[in-house]
């Protein structure tokens, strides 16, 4: 009888089916909740501990009232109209510059070869640090620089470098121009990941049937749909701009800086209730990138509005010269972007072993490896930092995104609803903050609990940075990864953590050590994160190689600049030499 | 054995297809047969612990007079073999077939067993292969060596023969009944194609009945 009715009991349930997690997949469910907190906690403090001093509240310099002066002594500060003027321009003009850059090579050579070889070549384009693409870029077009001695004397006429300059210009036309070649990469990583989610191929095939040119196509169809999925990453480099101080100081004027150079200089003043004006300075400059970002959100709606009515209009016209234009506009673009970039490289290496090069001569007279010498004596200890922490944030960051992606995957699974990534936003506040309008705060709050200048919290404060762009660019992968190869695993080996372990992260070896690389490359980049939390006790490459990039001597500078690029260089090259050893015998694990 | 009883699979609250009520005898095979998005692939994936949560299940799946439901996929020990081979790309053949075979086994049985299981095939000296050197039917014969190897209670094949072309298809059915008899595993094989069924009893999913 009783069997009976448990076989009623079982016939006439009605269950739930979603596939039973185990004990693993249970204990993942915590890393989503963690990893914010780990990125999102340092940014929420920092901004509290960068606030309060803004308003004159900080009690650990004596000032313990709340009061408005710090505002009236920005507003006197000579030279904040100019300062400001400076970061608009070069951050406005290199996001607007580096997303139609990206449109017209888009439009214009999808599908060309040196499109293909542009793409291939972006996550080593990526890994470049910053200030060592700096350096190399100011070498290369300064007065003095590589590019005037190659035409020099034969075409130029000049014997001597010329007092104009393009670099450090008191209007900042030079800063534009590097940051613009810095974000160019990043913008067209992002728009071929996202280019990645529509049906480019289809959608130009159904434009072709319906009268309409390839580039005609680009502009009224797809830019559209492109531009939206384009408003995170660009509000990442408009952030990125109007904060930034390693490349203003590299490539900007001096008098007056760019805003943030000269908040820096705030924060770093001898006279320590600067740190007031600063704060202010900070608080500001968040303010300022809140309203750029809801003016490109507007600027973006407009457009889109714009071309839509375009769109309707049915204009098939083909005019070939403007095709052409953009043909050569994005042939001669992605060119002259990995030519600069290659040809900043082998500058700095030849600066590093010359002993003497005299304008107007293209090769040094002379060289030697003194320079190599002096750099590694004084770059043995921040190298072993800059190493450390690099090796732990990548470290951490990766696994933190896999069991936060590993769970993502899990709940789709097993869940009816959309599971779609919720919190996406979320990764991109640390990018979309002004480092500055943090990180004295976060300085301020480590100070009160005895953890500044400690390993652990410059680890901790690189993965704010760190994490998102493993996020960014592991989760194509991971999402994408066939999980009929999990379910067989799982299947035959009866173990979820097997199963895992020798099957799904040993096939996305190559991404997952890809991203392991950028994220090592993202840590030996930060300039900022480094000075402030490091309290000087931890020196990384970066920071030394800022800090004599503006007045050293141009040798020592190449040297510490070669440093800096080759540590990421190195990390890459071992992403792709691992998976490459390690598959040999395996075709369908190699790269076609 | 295997036996399913009064299963039925609701998407949106609406049933696929009439209760299913069937039982498969230890080693012996059953076809499945239905048009395509009759639910065949998703009646698979509900007894082999995979469905998607958008379906929910009535009825039971009870194997060895046991139910499976309260089980994880992993814990079930229901081989499922699909119509792509799905070998694992970074593993070559010996180290495929190595990674189904039980733990519990000492390193020399494992070695016998998985030399045994390319003799059974034909496929003798493929032990060091590179997958991505193989044929299609020879990916096919090792994908389900592997997922016997793992020593299921009971395997369903998704539409195993759909991808290889006719000469090979005939030749491989026959091959793969021939090894399920002789392993004696219980099997459950879904088909819109009436010639995959070889001599095995069909069951009609639209109807509800055994043909």
């Amino acid at each position: 009888m009783a069997k009976a009715l448990r076989t009623v009991s079982q016939v006439t349930r009605s269950t739930d089916t979603a596939p039973i997690e185990g004990p693993l997949r249970t204990a993942l469910q915590f890393f989503p909740g963690l990893t914010a907190t780990l990125f999102i906690l340092p940014v929420l403090l920092g901004l509290l501990g960068t606030w309060l001093p803004a308003f004159g509240y900080l009690p650990s310099i004596g000032a313990d009232s709340f009061s408005l002066q710090p505002w009236r002594n920005l507003l006197d500060n000579p030279g904040i109209g100019k300062a400001l003027g400076i970061s608009l321009l070069s951050s406005w003009g290199a996001m607007l510059l580096s997303l139609l850059i990206s449109c017209v090579l888009l439009a214009g050579c999808w599908q060309s070869q040196l499109l293909r070889w542009l793409q291939r070549s972006l996550p080593l384009l990526l890994a470049v640090p910053h200030a060592a693409f700096a350096i190399g870029v100011v070498a290369l077009l300064a007065p003095g620089g590589w590019l005037l001695r190659l035409l020099s004397p034969w075409a130029t006429g000049l014997a001597a470098p010329p007092f104009f300059s393009l670099m450090n210009d008191p209007n900042g036309f030079g800063l534009l121009l590097v940051l613009t070649l810095k974000e160019l990469p990043f913008v067209l990583f992002m728009s071929f990941i996202a280019l990645g989610q529509l049906q480019v191929e289809r959608t130009l095939y159904v434009c072709r049937s319906l009268g309409y040119a390839d580039t005609s196509s680009w502009w009224r169809v797809l830019m559209p749909q492109l531009l939206p999925r384009l408003r995170l990453p660009l509000y990442a480099v408009l952030a990125y701009g109007l904060s930034v101080v390693d490349i203003a100081l590299i490539a900007g004027p001096n008098t007056p800086p760019a805003f943030a150079v000269m908040l820096d200089r705030m924060f770093n003043h001898p006279d320590i209730t600067t740190r007031l004006t600063g704060s202010a300075a900070a608080t500001f400059l968040l303010l300022l990138t809140v309203g750029s970002l809801l003016l490109w959100f507007f600027v973006e709606r407009l457009y889109l509005y714009w071309m839509s009515r375009r769109a309707s209009k049915g204009h098939r016209r083909d005019n070939r010269f403007v095709r052409s234009l953009q043909v050569g506009a994005g042939q001669v673009t992605a060119v002259t972007l990995l030519i600069i970039t290659a040809g900043a490289f082998v500058l700095l290496l030849l600066w590093s072993v010359s002993f003497r090069w005299s304008f107007p001569d293209a090769l040094p007279d002379s060289y030697s490896l003194r320079f190599w010498q002096r750099g590694w004596q004084q770059l043995s200890l921040p190298i072993w930092y800059t190493l450390a922490t690099g090796i732990a944030s990548a470290l951490i960051g990766l696994l933190l995104v896999v069991a936060c992606l590993e769970h993502e995957v899990t709940r789709r699974r097993c869940s009816a609803r959309n599971t779609g990534p919720r919190l996406f936003w979320l990764i991109y506040i640390p990018l979309i903050t002004p480092q500055i309008a943090f990180l004295f705060g976060v300085q301020t709050v480590l100070l009160q609990v005895n953890a500044w200048g400690n390993l652990w919290s410059l680890v901790w404060i690189h993965l704010v940075f760190v994490i998102p762009y493993l996020f960014l660019s592991l989760s194509g992968p991971y999402r994408n990864f066939d999980d009929r190869y999990l379910q067989q695993a799982e299947i035959l080996c009866g173990s979820e953590w097997r199963a895992l372990w020798r099957v799904k992260w040993p096939m996305l070896l190559r991404p997952l050590l890809a991203v392991t690389a950028l994220g090592f490359a993202v840590s030996v980049s930060q300039y900022l994160a480094t000075l402030y939390i490091g309290a000087g006790r931890l020196p990384s490459v970066t920071t030394e190689t800022v800090a004599i990039a503006t007045g050293g001597d141009r040798r020592l500078i190449a040297v510490f600049a070669l440093f800096q690029w080759l540590l990421p260089l190195i990390m890459y090259s071992l992403a792709l030499l691992i998976p490459w050893y390690i598959f040999r015998h395996r075709k369908a694990m190699q790269l076609s | 054995m295997l036996e399913l009883k009064q299963l039925t699979l609701l998407l949106h609250n609406e049933p696929m297809f009439p209760a299913v009520n069937l039982s498969v005898p230890t080693g012996q095979l059953i076809s499945i047969m239905g048009p395509s998005g009759s639910g065949k692939s998703t009646l698979l994936s509900a007894i082999a612990g995979n469905l998607s949560a958008i379906f929910s299940l009535q009825g039971d799946i009870l194997l060895d007079d046991e139910s499976v439901l309260g089980k994880r996929a992993a814990q079930r020990r229901i081989g499922l073999l699909y119509q792509d081979d799905l070998l694992f790309p970074h593993m070559n053949v010996e180290q495929n077939l190595a990674f189904a075979v039980p733990a519990t086994t000492t390193g020399r049985q494992r070695a016998q067993r998985i030399v045994r299981a390319l003799e059974y095939a034909g496929l003798e000296g493929f032990l060091k292969r590179d997958i991505a050197t193989l044929s299609g039917g020879q990916r096919a014969r090792i994908s389900l060596l592997r997922t016997l190897l793992a020593e299921p209670r009971a395997v369903l094949l998704d539409e195993p023969f759909s991808k290889l072309d006719k000469a090979l298809r005939e030749q491989f059915r026959d091959w793969v009944f021939d090894e399920l008899q002789r392993c004696e595993t219980t099997a459950i094989l879904v088909s819109h194609d009436i010639s995959d069924c070889g001599d095995s009893r069909v069951y009609d999913l639209k109807k509800g009945a055994l043909l």
